[in-house]
């Protein structure tokens, strides 16, 4: 690892000036557990780390009604997973979150920075997109909200400039007759993921009849991938196990997944099939419930 | 044996207060006053003529004390078994791990970004990466001095008559089976402190498994290097795990002695993880051809393998690991015919070493993969068959081997009964049964001149006892063990034993820790030093309570008559009164214990050990279909092991062996990909969590072994020796395809159930 100057930013508005300043040469730290990785390993070298860490005003978890939530950046994963709010309205993240590494890495981990990292085979990332994810990015010059599907560019990229802080995610209420479901692969549990997948299916109400749906998968492209065509195949259907297969395999059909030492190309489709064909029905027969 | 204070009892490991609260010193944390770090150039290439070297911009960087090339060695001195490996390389590189200079720094980080300055031309070569491709005539050769990519160890065994037993068997089955590299992982990277005193006699600070064997390697080294008749010191820090890794010397120790010669200051080189992972030797990878054939009833009649390994560029004893195979290929159930030829082959990937059962699990993975085969065909119950062919106590296997105490039909029916074995079997619903058994050395294993472990005893004047063993503890547990055997043996608290093990200017000399021979032969030559020394105090003590020596005892730390109850003394009071008498003396006993074990001869013949273990795993699996993940659901590893000196200690051998197995065969590979590797980190190289493991149930079968301590055998490899094929035979009885190239990857299952459904 090599030298760097350390700032410990003691608010948001100073780490906005800090990073105004340093933008050319720093990076922002957040709970650590990507950046220091990448720093070990020498894949990137700062000159300058601004540590935000201790933001209180970017570590909370809101509710509105009407509104919706707001989770501050600065939230660990591990405090989502154990919020009781998350479970009660947004389960599927808390379920998710459980899966996120291990406990150590939750507790330093946080929601911002796993987003601002933008590894394709994130977690996080997909479920908050069903589930109409928007983020706030703030800088010393104003702030900007934008969708998080629109956020991922590339491996480890995105569209946030080099002056601006990711501060806080924000979701719609829980949509009615919704329910949506998340689904990792993974050779050993704790290791890297094959796939995932995070299904949203909305039904009519009071029907079994898919009225809505959204499929996102990581780990098979470059970003966070939204196969379209697959959700569109359950949308006014009655999603009997025929419907469901075939959506799936037009899932696997959009995905260009590459081979790598965790698996083939070939295998990651296989499995994207499965994990869409299950998390779909798991989250229709939620959903009718809902 | 019921009247037993110590032996038998589960006693928690001694050192793991120490390793838990992290106050034990690993070789990591050692400082040593004056210390400079020192960095390892490595080859970038797999197969590359050197065509220039500049160490000219690194030894210009503050804080750099040295710079060595291949040229500060001696130019024949050579490392490894057959002598093939100079520490530093110069002309050419052969595998990604060659050392091609190092830097001894003031800090760690001015050593790394020296040997990043140093500039080295290179020109590629293309390389031998496939054993196959390099046998063939006309390869590239590896070492170009040699005549041959196939090693001049002609591994051959050859008992009675295959040919004419192939002949009578009423089924034959015969197929070939594949083992990738895996590493040993150890938490405790590999690393050393290397320091001169003003004499050149040299402290080596290692965390080696070999001390004695280490410290002539570096006698040889000094006097390469012009510094005959030196001392050396081997001191072993506390060590993070060995599982073999550590059996052998390595480039980088020379490495470290020779840039602490240079700069006449201490010298630490500790590997990074990455270096742990490229630059440390796995487990050897094999292909094995394998027959097996039985009679009609169902009876063994012949077993004959080919294997090729993958030797890599230079030669560690892994080389050697085919000696120890022969074990289960000649003497893994009663098979009268026996053949087996294994060749070694050199290619420019990394070169191999001991890792834990020596080469038995792969010999096993094909054993007992095949041997289900063999039963489906001959229409027996894969039980049933295992149970027919089980050795006996009194057999003298095909290899000479004198079996003595065995459990293994026992550890057979544990298995069986455990997993409902016969309610699960073939019951289909993607959930199956499988079993394997294992044969590997219990009582020491002569695979040098000696066999031996020396052990000191000596009593102070509190009746406390320090132990000093030539047996290393590597996390096994052998200071607890030993501390019982003396504590048992003597009458007194297991508290008021210590020992010493670290050291080789304090301690006797011993192998080194291999061949799971440490309770059984450390062991034996503790308990002949507690007897001895306990002769000594019954003498003492006679003279102090006027009594015969054969009428007294010791318990609870109290010498007393057995004759006359009133004849008491504390064993301090008797130990002080001679030590504080006219004409006294000190109590010190010494024993040296080399087991009544062979050599092999000329033929690889001989019973090299005086006992042997047994074992049976057995495993209920369940394979979804769909993505080819096998899942365990029960497993249940029975070992027979003489006797249980440590339950607690044991069965934590049986899990770490169990886990370590389950990690061979459904996850652990190492990836290399034209000689580079594709995975060396533990998030791609798929060593299993704790959310991955399963409950391995321990079933301890007790034997007790004559020669053993207390009756007790080795245990520190058996328990991963069988897990593989086992688990291999469960998903076949699970989803009906078999997978014969190690680890059983979903993916890899997943494709077979795919072929199948075609086939079908």
């Amino acid at each position: 690892m090599k030298d760097f100057e350390y700032f410990s930013a003691g608010s948001l508005q100073e780490a906005c000036s800090l990073i105004s300043q340093y933008k050319d040469v720093g990076k922002i730290l957040a709970g650590g557990q990507s950046l220091i990785t990448l720093l070990r390993q020498k894949l990137i070298s700062p000159t300058c780390l601004i540590d935000i860490k201790g933001l209180k005003e970017l570590d909370f978890i809101e509710f509105d009604k009407k509104s919706g939530l707001r989770i501050g950046a600065l939230t660990t994963h591990r405090a989502i997973e154990k919020s009781p709010l998350i479970q009660e309205k947004y389960n599927v993240l808390s379920e998710m979150e459980k899966s996120v590494a291990s406990v150590q890495t939750r507790n330093w981990g946080t929601i911002g920075g796993n987003l601002c990292s933008a590894d394709p085979i994130g977690d996080p990332a997909p479920s908050l997109i069903v589930l109409g994810a928007k983020i706030k990015l703030v800088s010393a010059k104003g702030e900007r909200v934008v969708a998080l599907e629109d956020f991922f560019t590339d491996y480890f990229t995105t569209i946030i400039e080099p002056d601006e802080i990711l501060a806080e995610i924000q979701l719609p209420p829980p949509a009615p007759n919704t329910a949506v479901e998340y689904m990792k692969f993974a050779t050993i549990e704790a290791g890297i993921k094959i796939v995932s997948t995070s299904v949203a299916v909305t039904v009519e109400a009071g029907s079994d009849v898919c009225k809505d749906a959204k499929i996102v998968m990581s780990a098979v492209a470059p970003v966070p991938l939204i196969t379209k065509k697959a959700a569109e195949m359950l949308k006014g259907k009655k999603l009997t196990d025929d419907v469901i297969e075939e959506a799936a395999k037009m899932a696997a059909s959009e995905t260009d997944p590459t081979t790598d030492v965790h698996a083939s190309a070939e295998y990651r489709k296989e499995i994207v099939k499965v994990l869409v064909k299950r998390a779909t029905k798991k989250a229709f027969e939620k959903a009718k419930k809902a | 044996m019921n009247n037993l204070t110590t032996v038998g009892k589960k006693i928690p490991k001694r050192d793991a207060p120490p390793k838990a609260t992290g106050s034990a010193i690993y070789i990591q944390d050692l400082k040593v006053p004056g210390m400079l770090y020192g960095k390892i150039l490595y080859s970038k290439y797999p197969h590359a003529r050197i065509k220039g070297l500049d160490t000219s911009r690194a030894e210009k960087l503050p804080g750099v004390r040295a710079v060595v090339t291949a040229s500060d060695m001696p130019a024949n001195f050579r490392i490894g078994v057959m002598k093939d490996n100079p520490p530093l390389k110069a002309g050419k590189v052969l595998s990604i791990r060659d050392e091609i200079a190092a830097v001894a720094a003031i800090s760690a980080e001015i050593a790394e970004e020296a040997v990043s300055l140093i500039d080295v031309e290179y020109e590629e070569l293309p390389g031998i990466f496939d054993p196959l491709e390099a046998m063939k005539e006309g390869a590239p050769l590896v070492h170009e001095e040699a005549k041959s990519n196939v090693l001049k160890m002609p591994w051959k065994l050859v008992c009675g008559d295959v040919e004419a037993a192939k002949k009578e068997s009423a089924y034959i089955v015969e197929d070939t089976f594949s083992t990738p590299w895996v590493t040993h992982c150890c938490l405790g990277t590999s690393g050393c402190v290397a320091q001169f005193d003003t004499n050149n006699n040299l402290t080596m600070y290692s965390n080696t498994q070999i001390p004695s064997l280490a410290q002539n390697d570096y006698i040889d080294a000094l006097s390469a290097l012009g510094l005959k008749n030196r001392r050396v010191r081997v001191v072993q820090c506390v060590i993070g795990g060995g599982f073999g890794s550590k059996l052998d010397t390595y480039a980088y120790e020379y490495i470290a002695i020779l840039l602490a010669m240079r700069t006449r200051k201490p010298v630490k080189i500790i590997f990074s993880r990455e270096e742990e992972f490229f630059a440390t030797s796995p487990r050897q990878c094999t292909i094995t051809k394998i027959s097996q054939g039985c009679d009609k009833e169902g009876r063994l009649t012949f077993r004959e393998m080919e294997m090729i390994l993958d030797n890599g560029a230079y030669t560690s004893w892994g080389a050697t690991t085919p000696s120890v195979m022969m074990l289960p290929i000649s003497s893994l159930y009663k098979v009268p015919n026996i053949k087996y030829i294994a060749k070694c082959v050199y290619t420019n990937n990394t070169y191999s070493q001991a890792m834990r059962g020596y080469g038995n699990p792969q010999a096993t993975f094909a054993i007992e993969s095949s041997l289900d085969q063999l039963a489906e065909k001959a229409g027996i119950d894969p039980y049933e068959l295992r149970l027919k062919n089980a050795n006996e106590p009194g057999e003298i296997t095909p290899q000479r081997f004198k079996i003595t105490s065995c459990g293994m039909k026992e550890c057979i029916d544990e298995v069986v009964k455990r997993l409902d074995w016969k309610g699960k079997k073939g019951k289909g619903g993607n959930r199956g049964v499988g079993m394997a058994s294992l044969i590997h050395v219990g009582g020491g294993a002569r695979v040098y001149k000696s066999d031996g472990c020396g052990t000191i005893i000596k009593m102070d004047d509190f009746g406390k006892v320090d132990v000093f063993t030539g047996a290393s503890e590597i996390g096994q547990g052998s200071d607890t063990i030993i501390a019982q055997i003396v504590a048992e043996v003597l009458g007194i608290s297991i508290d008021d034993v210590n020992v010493i093990n670290n050291d080789t200017d304090i301690c006797p000399w011993d192998v080194g820790v291999h061949a799971s021979r440490t309770t059984f032969v450390a062991g034996n030559a503790a308990l002949g030093a507690a007897k001895k020394i306990k002769e000594q105090v019954l003498e003492v003590a006679a003279k102090l309570l006027e009594e015969d020596p054969a009428s007294l005892d010791i318990k609870n730390g109290v010498v007393f008559s057995v004759k006359n109850s009133e004849k008491t003394t504390p064993l301090g009071k008797a130990l002080r009164k001679v030590h504080y008498t006219l004409g006294g003396k000190m109590l010190m006993a010494e024993y040296f214990y080399d087991p009544a074990n062979e050599n092999f001869d000329k033929e690889f013949k001989g019973n090299l050990s005086v006992s042997y273990a047994y074992g049976a795993h057995g495993v209920e699996v369940e394979v979804d279909k769909e993505t080819g993940q096998v899942k365990i659901l029960n497993y249940i590893a029975a070992h027979d092991v003489g006797k249980a000196i440590n339950p607690l200690l044991l069965e934590g051998q049986i899990y770490g062996g169990g886990l370590q197995g389950i990690g061979y065969a459904l996850g652990e590979k190492m990836i290399y990909e034209k000689g580079y590797l594709k995975n060396g980190n533990f998030l791609d190289y798929k060593m299993p969590t704790v959310k991955d493991v399963p409950y391995v149930q321990p079933v301890i079968v007790e034997s007790d072994e004559k020669d053993g301590p207390f009756g007790a055998k080795g245990i520190g490899e058996p328990g991963l020796v069988p897990t593989a094929p086992a688990i291999a035979n469960a998903v076949y009885d699970a989803v009906g395809v078999r997978i014969k190239d190690l680890p059983i990857t979903p993916e890899k299952v997943l494709k077979a159930l795919k072929e199948k459904e075609k086939g079908a």
